[in-house]
Parts: C-alpha cells; sequence; structure tokens
C-alpha cells in the first residue's frame, strides 16, 4: 500500500497546523533493530498508522537501530539517522517525511499527485487554516496543482487563495502576488484572497506585502487550484532584504492623506549627534512641520502640536520627546515604523484633530536570539530579542545619556553641578495561546531628570503598559480585546531658597478597554467596528512647601476625571475596479465628572476673575458637564486608469484633552487639560481631494492633495496668561476658530539603488478669537497667523546605496519662517526704557534651509562573525547657516537690544557606532 | 551680564536656562535689528501715586522708534488725581511732560480710592480706573553682602561685589503685592579738577591770551556725587504663600567696576505695596522686556494698562496708575566696609597730557581739541611753570559725569 512518493515529495502542501505544536508520538511496538528501512517502512504503513516519504535510493543501505521496544517512531528515526545525513520530521498525521541536509520544519501534510489540490484545499482549509509555507528553504520546490494524466485539461486555469499574516493569521490586504514569467500580478482584495486567470504551465510567483517577508512558490499548473500563503514578520538577515512597499498602493488604496515610514528609511536619514529621530524624520514629509529645530511636537496641516494622537504600540504617549525637545523618545530599535494619518482617520481612532502618529512596535525574532546596541554622542542603546519557547516571542529596548560627560563637556560655571539624564525602555511579549489567540502585551517607559546647581530638579516621565487579546473567530472575523494604561507625570522641586522652597506634581492618568473587530463578509467589504471607554483622571498641580522653613501656600488643584465612550463602525467598499468608498461613523460620549466646583461668571460680561459671581459645587461622580457627536470619515478613491486616480475625503473629528501651553513650542511644564464647562471640546472638520499617479512604471509616484480645515473651540492665551496651579484657566485664555488649508506635493522615487522624494507643501493656518469683548479677544478679533503658520516648505530626501556596504543620504529643508511678535517701538514706563510689542504674531523670522548628510558603513557580510558591527558618519546642517530659532529682545531699563538666536549654526558631524550579536 | 532684575517666575525661567546650556556648544547670538514699517506714537502715562510727603509724579510721552533715544513729552495738559471720597488735586508740570504733585496740599491716604483724569492739549480725555490705596510695611531690613558671581565663561575669573538684599514682612498680611526702586547716590574721586583756567583772545597767539588762577571759592573740589535711579523692575508677590515674608530679595549688585565702593555709597530703597493688577501689569511688561530667546518663553504680547481714552474709545494707552503705600529705607556703605583688595574704579580714568608753554596749540587742544586745561607744569628744582598740563573733562568736572560737586545734606 505504500508508494514512496520520490517526486511527489515535492508536491507536498505544507499545512501549518497551529496546533502541532505538542509531538504526538507514534508508537512503534516492534523490534525492528537490524532490519533494512525500506522493510520498516513498509511494515508501519500497512499497519495504517505512519505514512513515509523518501528516495529510495536514500534509505537501501540503512539498517534500523532500535535498542528498545515499544517505542516511538521518533527515537527510532533519531537512533538510526544519527550518522547520516538524512533528517526526519513526523508530523500528526502520521506521516514521516526525509530529507538531506536540513530538516523540514515540523507540520505538513503530503498529499500525493493524484489527489486533487482542490480536495486537499478543501480539507486543509476546514481546519481553518490555509496551505502556507513558512520556509524559505522550501519555497522553491515545486507545487503541482492538478494531474498531468488528467484527461480533463483545459489550456486555460484559475489561480486563487488567500494571503494571510502567519503570526495573527489575519487576511493580509494589497499583499502583491507577482508572476515572474508574466510580468504580471495581481493584489489581494480585503479578505486577502486573489485570483487569476493563467494558461498552464510552469511559474514562479512571488508573494509581498509590506513589513512582512516575501515568499515565493514555483508552481507547475496543470488544472486551477488555490495556493494560500502566509507571510511571516520580515527578519532582517544580514543578506539584503529588499522591503518593496506596494508599487500601486497611492493608487489603489482609498485612504489619502496617509504617510509611512519604515524604520530602514528612517535609519538613512542624516541624524542630528547620531540620534535617530522617530518623530523628527516625519518632518520631512509633506504636511508636518515644526515650529523650530529644538522644538518637541510637530504640527500637521496646520494643527497645534497637542493635536496629534502619538500611539506607540496602540497606547497614548503624552510627551514624546526627551531633553524638552532634543530627540524623540522612542528607542529605533524597537521600532518597525510609523504610519502618520493626516486626513483619511480611520474610524478606530479618536481624540485628535490633527493627526494619528501610529508607531509600531518590533515583534522579537522567533528564531535566534540577537542583542544589538549603538553609541553616539548622546546615548547609548542596547536591544535584545529572541524566541522564549517556540509559541512566545520577546524584544526589549533601552537606551540611556552619558549626562555628566556632556555636561562636562559645557563650559559654563553656573552649570556646574547640573546634570541631565534620560532613559527609556520599551519591552513586548507576543505569545500564542492557541492556534487562533494571541496575547500580546507591551509596556514602554522613558524618564527625563535634570538636577541645575544642585538645588533644583525637574523630572518628567512617560509609562505605559498595553495588553492585546486577538482572536480569530473564522478566516473572515477578527477581534482584539485591548487594555491600555497610559500616565504622564512631571515634577518640579526646588530648595534655592529655603522659604519659598516647593514641590510641584503634575499628573494624568488614561485607561482604556477597546475591542476591535475586523469583518470582511466578501470580496468586496472590510467591516471595522468596535467600542471603547477611556477614563481620564488627572492631577493638574499639587504645590506643597518643600523644607520646613517654606512659608509657600499648598495649592492642590481639583482633579479632572472624565470618562469618554466611543462606539464606531466603518465598511470599506470596492464598488467596482475603478470605485472604492471608505464610509465610517465613530459616536462619543464625553462627560466631565465631579467632585468638582466651577466658577459662574457674571453673564453678559467678559471672562475675567473680576467677574466671578459664586461656585456651583458637583458632587462625586457627578456630570458637570457633557459633549458629544458624530464624527464622520469618508472617503472615495475614483480610478482613471491603472496609474492614475482620484480621492476625495471628509473628515470629523473631536478632541476633549488639550495642551495647555502659551510659548511657541510646548514648553515642558505644559499641562493636559480636559475639557470643562468653559474649555470646550475642539472640533476638527477637513475635506481633502487629490490626485494619484505612478509613472515610469511605478519606480516614480506623483501625488497633490490639497486640503482645507475647519477648527472650533480653539483656544489662545490672553497676555501674561497664567497657566501653573491656575483653577480658573478660562479666564487666561480666548476661545476661537482656526482655520487652515493647503497643497500638498510629493514626488516618491522607488528603486533599487536610489530612494527618496521630493516635496514642496503650501499651507496657511490662522485663529480668530470669538467673543464680544476686547478683553476676550486677541489682535481685536481678527484673523491672524498662528505660531506654525509657515507658508511654504520644501523638502527633499535622498538615499543612494553605492555598494552593500557603502550608502549615502541626504535631506535638504526650506521653509518660510514663523511668525513673531516684536517690539515696533519703545516707551518710557517707570524710569525705565520699555519695549512696545507688535500685535500678535505680525512679524516673520528669515526663513530657514538645512543640507544634512550622512555616509553608512556596513561591516562585512561575514555570515558567521560574531559581532556585525556599521558605522554612520553624519553631518547636520553642512553649510553651517545660522538658522534663526528665534528673535529676542531685552531692555534691562536702559536700552534695547534684539538678538536672534541660532542653535546650530555651524556643520555638526557625528560618528555613531552600531552593533550586534 | 547679570541681570540685576529678578522675579520669581516660576520653575520655567531656570528651565531656559538649563535649555541655553544645553545648547551652548553650538549656539550662536548675533544682534538683530528688525525692519519696521511707520508706527503710530502711543500715549504713555506713567504715574504712581504714594502715601507718603514726596512728591508723586506723573508721566505724559509718547512711545519713540528703535532709532530714536528719547521720547517726545507732552507738556500744557491738565492733570488731575481724585479720590473716592469727593476730593481731588490738579497736578503741577514741574518739567515739560512730568507732572507733580504737591504732598502739602493733597497726600494718598491709606483705605482710599483714586483715579487719575488727564486732557491732553490735543483735545482727548483720558481716564484710569480706580485704585485702592494698600499701606506698605516697613522695609524689615536693607543690607548687603560681599559675593562672589562665577561667570559663565570659566577661563574669566568670577565677579565680586555687593548684593544688596532687601526683608520685607506684613505681619497683618494686607500687603501682598509689591515693587520696589531705588536711588543711589556715590561719591567718587575728582582726580583733575583744574587749578587754572584760560582765556584766549581773538584770535589766540596775538598777546590777548590770559592764564588766571582758579579761586578756592570757584575750585571744583576733589569729590563728586552722582545720584543714580534704577531703571529695573522690581516686584515680588507672597500670593502663594501662607505669610507675607519676603527674605533676601535682590535689589542691586554692585561690582567693582564702578566708582560707587570706591569712597562712600548710599542706596535709598522705595518700597511700594501695589494692588494685584498693577502687580500682574509690571510683570508682564517685565516678562516681555526680558525675554530669553527659548520657545519656552510666553509669546510677547502688546501690554495695556488701566489708562483708557474716553474721547476716542479703544485707542491704545500704555502705562499705568498706580497708586501705593510707600515705605522706604537707607543704608550707607562705606570703603572700608568692602574686604581688602576690592579695588573699586576710583573714579573715571584719565589721561594726563604735557603741553609746551604755547597759546596757539593749548588753543588748539581745549578750544578745538577734546581736552580742558588742569594746571602748569612745573620744573621740579623751582617749580616753575614749563609746560601745560591737559586732562579729559570728566576728570576736571563733576557736570560731566551728570554728578554734582555739592555734598548731599545727609552724607
Amino acid at each position: 500500500m505504500m508508494r514512496i512518493l520520490i517526486l511527489i515529495m515535492m508536491t507536498f502542501f505544507m499545512v501549518l497546523d497551529l496546533s502541532s505544536q505538542d509531538k504526538t508520538s507514534h508508537v512503534v511496538d516492534e523490534n525492528y533493530n537490524g532490519r533494512s528501512f525500506e522493510e520498516m517502512a513498509r511494515d508501519l504503513s500497512e499497519q495504517g498508522e505512519l505514512q513515509f516519504f523518501y528516495f529510495s535510493g536514500w534509505v537501501r543501505d540503512i539498517t534500523i537501530k532500535q535498542s528498545i521496544a515499544p517505542t516511538s517512531i521518533d527515537e527510532i528515526l533519531t537512533e538510526t539517522l544519527v550518522d547520516t545525513d538524512y533528517k526526519f520530521v513526523v508530523n500528526d498525521n502520521g506521516q514521516v517525511i526525509l530529507s538531506i541536509g536540513e530538516a523540514i520544519k515540523s507540520a505538513f501534510t503530503v498529499v500525493d499527485s493524484a489527489d486533487y489540490v482542490d480536495e486537499v484545499v478543501a480539507t486543509t482549509t476546514s481546519t481553518g487554516a490555509g496551505i502556507t509555507s513558512q520556509l524559505e528553504n522550501l519555497s522553491t520546490e515545486w507545487i503541482i496543482l492538478g494531474d498531468p494524466s488528467s484527461p480533463e485539461q483545459k489550456p486555460q486555469v484559475k489561480l486563487s487563495g488567500y494571503v494571510t499574516n502567519i503570526d495573527t493569521g489575519e487576511p493580509l490586504e494589497g499583499a502583491l502576488i507577482y508572476i515572474e514569467e508574466l510580468k504580471t500580478g495581481t493584489a489581494t482584495d480585503s479578505a486577502g484572497y486573489y485570483e487569476m486567470d493563467m494558461r498552464q504551465g510552469r511559474y514562479s510567483i512571488s508573494y509581498q506585502s509590506i513589513g512582512l517577508k516575501e515568499s515565493n512558490r514555483k508552481i507547475q499548473l496543470y488544472a486551477g487550484g488555490q495556493v494560500d500563503v502566509a507571510l511571516g514578520e520580515l527578519v532582517l538577515n544580514i543578506e539584503e532584504v529588499v522591503v518593496r512597499a506596494f508599487k500601486k498602493d497611492n493608487v489603489d488604496n482609498v485612504q489619502m492623506g496617509v504617510e509611512a515610514l519604515s524604520i530602514e528609511t528612517i535609519k538613512e536619514l542624516p541624524s542630528l549627534m547620531g540620534e535617530v529621530d522617530i518623530v523628527r524624520s516625519a518632518l520631512m514629509l509633506p504636511g508636518v512641520q515644526s515650529v523650530g529645530e529644538f522644538s518637541s511636537g510637530i504640527n500637521v496641516r496646520g494643527g497645534g502640536a497637542d493635536q496629534n494622537l502619538i500611539l506607540i504600540n496602540g497606547a497614548p504617549v503624552f510627551n514624546a520627546s526627551h531633553l524638552f525637545g532634543f530627540s524623540s523618545s522612542f528607542s529605533p530599535d524597537v521600532v518597525e515604523g510609523f504610519e502618520l494619518y493626516k486626513s483619511s482617520i480611520p474610524v478606530k481612532y479618536g481624540g485628535r484633530i490633527s493627526s494619528v502618529l501610529e508607531i509600531d512596535m518590533k515583534e522579537g525574532d522567533d528564531e535566534r536570539w540577537t542583542l544589538r546596541g549603538g553609541i553616539s554622542p548622546i546615548t547609548s542603546r542596547i536591544t535584545a530579542e529572541g524566541p522564549i519557547n517556540d509559541r512566545t516571542t520577546f524584544i526589549a529596548s533601552g537606551r540611556a545619556t552619558y549626562s555628566d560627560w556632556i555636561l562636562g563637556r559645557i563650559q559654563n560655571a553656573s552649570f556646574r553641578n547640573s546634570k541631565a539624564n534620560y532613559q527609556d525602555f520599551t519591552a513586548r511579549v507576543k505569545t500564542k495561546i492557541a492556534k487562533n489567540d494571541f496575547l500580546d502585551v507591551s509596556t514602554y517607559v522613558s524618564n527625563d531628570a535634570f538636577r541645575l546647581n544642585g538645588d533644583t530638579t525637574f523630572a518628567y516621565q512617560n509609562f505605559n503598559v498595553i495588553a492585546n487579546y486577538q482572536h480569530s473567530f473564522s478566516d473572515r472575523l477578527f477581534g482584539t480585546l485591548s487594555l491600555i494604561h497610559s500616565q504622564y507625570r512631571f515634577n518640579v522641586d526646588s530648595e534655592q531658597q529655603p522659604l519659598t522652597s516647593f514641590d510641584l506634581f503634575y499628573k494624568i492618568r488614561y485607561s482604556e478597554a477597546k475591542a476591535h473587530f475586523s469583518y470582511a463578509p466578501d470580496e468586496k467589504h472590510q467591516v471595522n467596528y468596535g467600542l471603547n471607554i477611556v477614563h481620564y483622571n488627572l492631577s493638574p498641580g499639587d504645590f506643597q512647601p518643600k523644607l520646613n522653613e517654606s512659608v509657600v501656600q499648598p495649592v492642590s488643584l481639583e482633579n479632572e476625571k472624565a470618562i469618554e465612550g466611543s462606539i464606531y463602525i466603518s465598511d470599506q467598499w470596492e464598488v467596482s475596479d475603478k470605485l472604492s468608498v471608505y464610509g465610517g461613523l465613530r459616536y462619543t460620549l464625553y462627560s466631565f465628572l465631579g467632585p468638582r466646583s466651577v466658577f459662574d461668571y457674571r453673564p453678559d460680561a467678559p471672562r475675567l476673575e473680576s467677574n466671578i459671581i459664586g461656585t456651583t459645587e458637583f458632587g462625586n461622580g457627578e456630570i458637570v458637564k457633557q459633549y458629544g457627536g458624530l464624527e464622520y470619515r469618508t472617503s472615495l478613491r475614483y480610478g482613471i486608469d491603472d496609474n492614475t486616480s482620484v480621492k476625495a475625503s471628509f473628515n470629523r473629528n473631536r478632541q476633549y484633552l488639550s495642551m495647555l501651553f502659551n510659548s511657541a513650542t510646548v514648553s515642558p511644564t505644559a499641562t493636559w487639560k480636559l475639557s470643562d464647562t468653559y474649555i470646550k471640546p475642539q472640533t476638527g472638520d477637513q475635506i481633502s481631494i487629490g490626485i494619484f499617479k505612478n509613472l515610469l512604471d511605478d519606480k516614480l509616484e506623483l501625488s497633490v492633495e490639497g486640503y482645507y480645515k475647519k477648527i472650533q473651540n480653539m483656544v489662545d492665551y490672553k497676555a501674561g496668561a497664567e497657566l501653573a496651579l491656575n483653577d480658573h484657566i478660562e479666564t487666561d485664555v480666548v476661545n476661537g476658530e482656526g482655520r487652515a488649508y493647503g497643497v500638498e506635493v510629493l514626488l516618491k522615487k522607488n528603486g533599487r539603488k536610489l530612494n527618496g522624494w521630493l516635496s514642496y507643501t503650501f499651507s496657511r493656518t490662522r485663529f480668530r478669537s470669538q467673543s464680544e469683548f476686547p478683553e476676550d479677544q486677541i489682535n481685536e478679533g481678527d484673523w491672524f497667523a498662528t505660531n506654525f503658520d509657515k507658508p511654504h516648505d520644501f523638502s527633499f530626501v535622498g538615499y543612494y546605496k553605492i555598494s552593500r556596504r557603502v550608502s549615502v543620504s541626504s535631506n535638504m529643508i526650506y521653509s518660510t519662517g514663523r511668525p513673531v511678535t516684536i517690539p515696533v517701538a519703545k516707551y518710557l514706563f517707570a524710569n525705565g526704557t520699555r519695549l512696545q510689542y507688535s500685535r500678535r504674531n505680525e512679524f516673520r523670522v528669515p526663513d530657514q534651509f538645512r543640507w544634512d548628510l550622512s555616509l553608512n558603513l556596513e561591516g562585512n557580510h561575514k555570515r558567521n562573525k560574531l559581532a556585525h558591527s556599521s558605522w554612520s558618519l553624519s553631518v547636520y546642517n553642512v553649510t553651517g547657516r545660522k538658522n534663526v530659532y528665534s528673535v529676542y529682545f531685552v531692555s534691562d531699563g536702559s536700552d534695547a537690544q534684539g538678538y536672534r538666536l541660532s542653535i546650530f549654526g555651524r556643520p555638526i558631524v557625528t560618528l555613531t557606532y552600531n552593533f550586534r550579536f | 551680564m547679570v541681570s540685576e532684575a529678578h522675579i520669581v517666575t516660576g520653575p520655567l525661567t531656570w528651565m531656559i536656562t538649563l535649555l541655553v546650556v544645553i545648547t551652548s556648544m553650538t549656539r550662536c547670538i548675533e544682534p538683530f535689528e528688525p525692519e519696521i514699517p511707520e508706527y503710530d506714537k502711543t500715549l504713555v502715562v506713567d504715574g504712581l501715586f504714594t502715601d507718603g510727603d514726596t512728591p508723586s509724579r506723573v508721566t505724559l510721552s509718547n512711545s519713540f522708534g528703535f532709532d530714536e533715544d528719547a521720547p517726545s513729552f507732552v507738556s500744557g495738559a491738565l492733570v488731575i488725581i481724585e479720590d473716592d471720597m469727593g476730593g481731588s488735586t490738579t497736578l503741577d508740570e514741574v518739567e515739560e511732560g512730568i507732572y507733580e504733585t504737591d504732598p502739602l496740599q493733597y497726600m494718598g491716604q491709606e483705605g482710599t480710592s483714586y483715579r487719575l483724569l488727564v486732557s491732553t492739549p490735543a483735545g482727548d480725555r483720558f481716564e484710569s480706573s480706580w485704585e485702592f490705596l494698600q499701606g506698605s510695611p516697613p522695609i524689615e531690613q536693607l543690607d548687603y553682602e560681599f559675593i562672589e558671581i562665577e561667570q559663565n565663561d570659566p577661563t574669566e575669573p568670577p565677579v565680586f561685589g555687593a548684593q544688596i538684599r532687601l526683608d520685607t514682612r506684613d505681619e497683618e498680611g494686607g500687603a501682598t503685592f509689591f515693587s520696589w526702586d531705588f536711588e543711589e547716590i556715590y561719591e567718587f574721586e575728582l582726580p583733575h579738577a583744574p587749578r587754572i583756567r584760560a582765556e584766549f583772545g581773538s584770535p589766540p597767539g596775538r598777546g590777548s591770551d590770559f592764564i588766571f588762577e582758579i579761586s578756592n571759592e570757584e575750585f571744583e573740589g576733589l569729590r563728586c556725587w552722582k545720584t543714580e535711579k534704577s531703571r529695573q523692575l522690581l516686584i515680588a508677590s507672597t500670593e502663594n504663600q501662607t505669610e507675607s515674608v519676603i527674605q533676601d530679595f535682590d535689589i542691586k549688585f554692585i561690582d567693582n567696576s564702578t566708582p560707587r565702593l570706591f569712597i562712600r555709597y548710599s542706596i535709598l530703597v522705595n518700597q511700594y505695596a501695589i494692588s494685584k493688577e498693577y502687580y500682574d501689569n509690571i510683570r508682564k511688561i517685565f516678562e516681555v522686556n526680558q525675554t530669553t530667546g527659548s520657545l519656552f518663553d510666553p509669546i510677547p504680547n502688546e501690554i495695556f494698562g488701566n489708562i483708557t481714552n474716553v474721547t476716542n474709545e479703544g485707542a491704545p494707552v500704555l502705562g499705568y496708575f498706580g497708586v501705593a503705600g510707600k515705605s522706604q529705607k537707607r543704608i550707607f556703605i562705606n570703603r572700608e566696609d568692602a574686604p581688602d583688595g576690592f579695588g573699586a574704579t576710583r573714579g573715571p580714568s584719565c589721561e594726563l597730557q604735557t603741553i609746551p608753554l604755547n597759546f596757539i596749540s593749548l588753543f588748539d587742544q581745549i578750544e578745538r581739541g577734546p581736552f580742558v586745561l588742569q594746571d602748569y607744569a612745573r620744573d621740579l628744582l623751582f617749580g616753575n611753570p614749563v609746560g601745560y598740563i591737559l586732562t579729559m573733562p570728566v576728570c576736571a568736572s563733576c557736570a560731566v559725569s551728570d554728578a554734582t560737586n555739592q555734598r548731599p545734606d545727609f552724607w
């Protein structure tokens, strides 16, 4: 009965059987010691429990060695084959597969050629798993679909299948299936399904999806059939792995205003002092700006720095910068890349009106342990990753400054006793609980601490932890349940003067529970829905005397608490080849909760402290104020031809948590504030249209997007606003509206050697206060440019691979100077000369230009070296242009003088060393 | 430069300094002169009315451009202070644009509210809001300490000098917001007061030139007394404290680069108990005049006070009419109070030049050149004049340094 399926060995389908991790041993009762391999194989096959697959030539001279009986087949074969080149594997179905050299990784079902593939697929898909190939060394084997001897052959056949993510089991949308011989291909739909009409023949087919390892199949088509492929995480090998973005994604995707950068690209960009900066790299993208070179926070399409939702692995981060904006607080070694949503914000995100910056954390390597690190003038970092067991992976990364060394270099006497240091730490564990269930837990901590003159300290800390439980209900329905806790706090203490020594604390705690589902009812629809609930708890300020002598008045502002609940649903519908639409609705209900004392103001009077006429008390848990409403997220794509499409989108977002700062950029002591009775939630409406075109066989991507944005309930600050320890913030802000519009042009080159992009953005952003009282107005209620209104912004990024070991990259930026308020005259007051300032933001600093270069040198590519190393030499601001960071004016009473400050007024050269074990 | 003004504005101030330090390796500061288009002159009303027996002053001026040195003043205005009890007084213009009360006729009273009414010759009427007069506690202590201040550049030696500090305390707790100003007087050496003077004929050198000895009555003397008024804004608040106590508030730092501590120095500090509104106004003005260039600085703004234009509503008016209880304290620092080797500057640095006894060259030097005649140069043996000693005006006259040769009464 046993058939030795030599050639058919190549026809097996490998079924990834997720439950096969526990080996079931097949017990052999008889002792075959001394008998031939073939004899045993025939014998056992006839008993019906086991099937053997091998070349008959291999085993001719092999004699079974079996010391005991009964024993498992594994034991027997281990003993027998120990001194040979042959490896074996026994799968759950009792199939024993021999191979030479490398063992075939567990768990495949071997199907002989007589069985039609369609049937096999039927049986295997019924177990819930696709037909997959995970091993690269097997991808070169031939898959034979159909029986060559079958009488019913048609020259035209159909190849179809599903492409899924090997780890999550989720279908991969937009995965590319490319047939080398035909120089053509197709992409999967939202259910991960693809199909192609082809002629009989032999084909090499590659399966690709962004961020995942490309997989290749050689297929001999005699009849139509189904080939399912699961793509695994991209494991960065020393060998060159070319990750090609979806070639046509730009044109085909219904979303617009989405930018993605992989960590590989980010690392190619020239760095400042060797710090690979995740958030700053986003500044090179169209529509993303910042106020100054050395400033935290980004401004997306004319939105404020607090209007961006920054997520790491799904958990929000409230202060994403180290050292007051010097670098972003994410270690590059643990980041996969990011997506930035500027206009089509998917319905599952909410809470910020400008953008979502989703930073993807790496998963640990599931094959081997790696240790890597890097040393730059500012920090050193180290990352370890690997499999804990065959179902659990782990990655952890830490980074720290050597602050004393840096401060020692600073020739400044008053700071000899000063210290500045920061660290961050990230870890992620992902485990497969069962066949369709994953648990994914990650945490992120960042710490900054400064000590000045030994008597004053300032420290801030981010901490978050997120647990995701993923379950595939079926091929078409996936769910994720997430629990998120995120907090941010800072504290200042000073002993400069015992009498006024103090401690100041601020803290925000954010807790979220979320259920998200993704459902593909058919090939044309992709439905996402879910709900979440967020609890906010803020301690806006606790100010306490520090030393015994201190006479400072303790101030403890009431905690701010709120609950925000949301439900959402969206459908992405491919109406036809040309037309696709995305429609989403999100409903949020926000309740600001007591206990709370709310000041009452005299009606029909400006919002001034002197107009407080009473206080309304709210009890614990009582709803002080409620806001809510629908948010629309829609977009539409129409394909004009294969290489061209037009898109339009309309988006509404609400934001219940805003940041208070009346400086040009987010200051370290800026605090987050919940919407309350007087500070209303911001609402942003954005409409955008764009045209997307791929040129030169997809080597060039061109896009032009225009947007118009309207923001309601934006706040700005009155002159001399006090934001710290203020329990009536509403008297220090003015309410108003914002509007922004712009055009973004992006030309992107994707190549093997030369990559990069050119972008130009024209944008305006303005604010207008809305009040009938002059006290509650800025610039008499006229429209004026916001602090981050930079109309022209040009950036160029290019990197060129000279060889496998050497690459160069360069970037260049030009932008209009930001608006500033400067003195227009002087006047005499209190016996001194004082400065009379202009209306808000009537002037601009000079235009900015910067050119950076870097050279990356990889160590040699010998595979088995103990450590792989690389060097990176970067030059920041090659031309040494003194870009104006700020202009400022000082009058000591006798004379007034204006100054312009440049922070990096000369080229900064840095050498960074990276290693990996 | 050591900033003499100091306000505890919270944790942000030093944080900015830290940021500046971190970037000090690469940063670069250059003077900046923006191009400013024409602007409209704005009226500035700067008044402070107090309860002391010294006159209170209201100054009316216009704002002025960056390229100008001094403002133009508004003369001939009618300036009235009225109280909420029905009383009022009209101020006299004592100098151009400067109007003063007569304390013999009208003095501020604690617990009363006042406001300012101004009518300019141009026909505009202005008024201030009502301001309440809060009595000031006495200055508890005014003291000094010689300290060393390290320079930012460690290659430079530290600066050594006297730090004048103030303590104040209001037991009743009525006064919470304070401002200070001060008047310094110091004595310094006038090294080369002239002993002789020249009178030239026209043209000189034709025999009608004379040298006169200067009599003891006319002699300028060997000492000058210079008065300087503070220009900085000095404020503090005890609003966030359980007690109204201020300790070690830095008033003034005196290093040895001025002659202040060469002979004798005195400082009279005026303390004002001011309203919260006035305090906030000065604080805002202070903030926008002491920006650091950090992007964490609050965005500067135009700042207006409590004066409104009644005739032309909405027209901007700068300045403030403040009302305050006032107290004063004076201290002296003598040369011997300074540690040995303090080495304060004597006075003006002087160069002497000797020229031969020739009227024409003397005329050239003192009438056309920068010098003044001080004395004869004499031969060592007989003391006969052999030439003229010339010196710089600043070494010969107190007035050149805006000082006086008259010893103050209290000296």
